[in-house]
């Protein structure tokens, strides 16, 4: 049973830093700043609650898997305000989106 | 170990009581009878958090890069501010879609999407729905 869980572990822990390369690869891909915006996401959500559920598997059900059950709950309730706030100031900034751009080429 | 965490409970406890009867309570704190449906919720969303993480993906590993991101306005049909802060975000929590301005006076929230799908799935509406039965309005 303790190596199925921990197979089980270390295969979340593999697909939540493929998914954490995939975001830093799109970082640097995507043209500009809401969709890099999107990029980013994708760590912070998939990535990074992968990876934490891996490491509660990991350490069974102590004190310690508590802790990490809330980093997991203040990431996600951090990370979509910070987005949010980011975005906002973008547009207050004056900062167009190449959507909007596109549409009025059109 | 055990004596710290019951007497912290027990304090915090206290405190609620004191706050009761003091009347400062108000519908702003935390929700405690949407809970057992929120456990619903959040699964739900985390199901497709990871469906969105995996399209986002694809077109991020996309050879050459292909994308059309789509900026556009949503009516919200939440109608307490509570439920339309909980909409607004998940649809920045979710890959692919980011709530960019609100506007709690009219319920309209101006959104960034990275592609036609993302946007499609948002105006579907299926995740409006499942909030307005989340906070228990009836006319859903």
């Amino acid at each position: 049973m303790g190596i199925v869980f921990s197979y089980f572990s270390n295969f979340m822990l593999i697909i939540g830093s493929l998914f954490l390369l995939i975001g830093a690869i799109g970082l640097i891909r995507m043209p500009d700043v809401f969709t890099r915006m999107h990029a980013a996401s994708v760590m912070e959500t998939a990535g990074a609650s992968l990876i934490i559920i891996g490491l509660i598997i990991n350490t069974g059900f102590t004190i310690v898997s508590l802790k990490l059950i809330v980093i997991l709950l203040a990431i996600f309730y951090i990370s979509s305000v910070a987005t949010h706030a980011l975005a906002r100031a973008c547009i207050h900034d004056d900062l167009k989106p190449i959507a909007i751009n596109k549409e009025s080429d059109q | 170990m055990v004596l710290l965490l019951s007497l912290g409970a027990l304090i915090s406890i206290l405190i609620v009581i004191y706050q009761y009867k003091l009347k400062i309570l108000d519908d702003e704190s935390l929700p405690i009878a949407i809970l057992p449906r929120a456990i619903i919720y959040w699964i739900w969303l985390y199901k497709e958090i990871l469906l969105s993480s995996l399209f986002v993906s694809k077109l991020i590993l996309r050879f050459p890069m292909n994308i059309s991101p789509k900026y556009f306005k949503l009516k919200s049909n939440q109608k307490t501010t509570m439920g339309f802060n909980i909409y607004a975000n998940s649809i920045t929590m979710t890959p692919g879609t980011i709530s960019v301005l609100t506007n709690n006076n009219d319920k309209v929230i101006q959104i960034h999407a990275i592609s036609e799908e993302t946007k499609s799935a948002l105006l579907s509406g299926v995740m409006d729905q499942k909030i307005k039965k989340l906070m228990g309005d009836k006319d859903v």
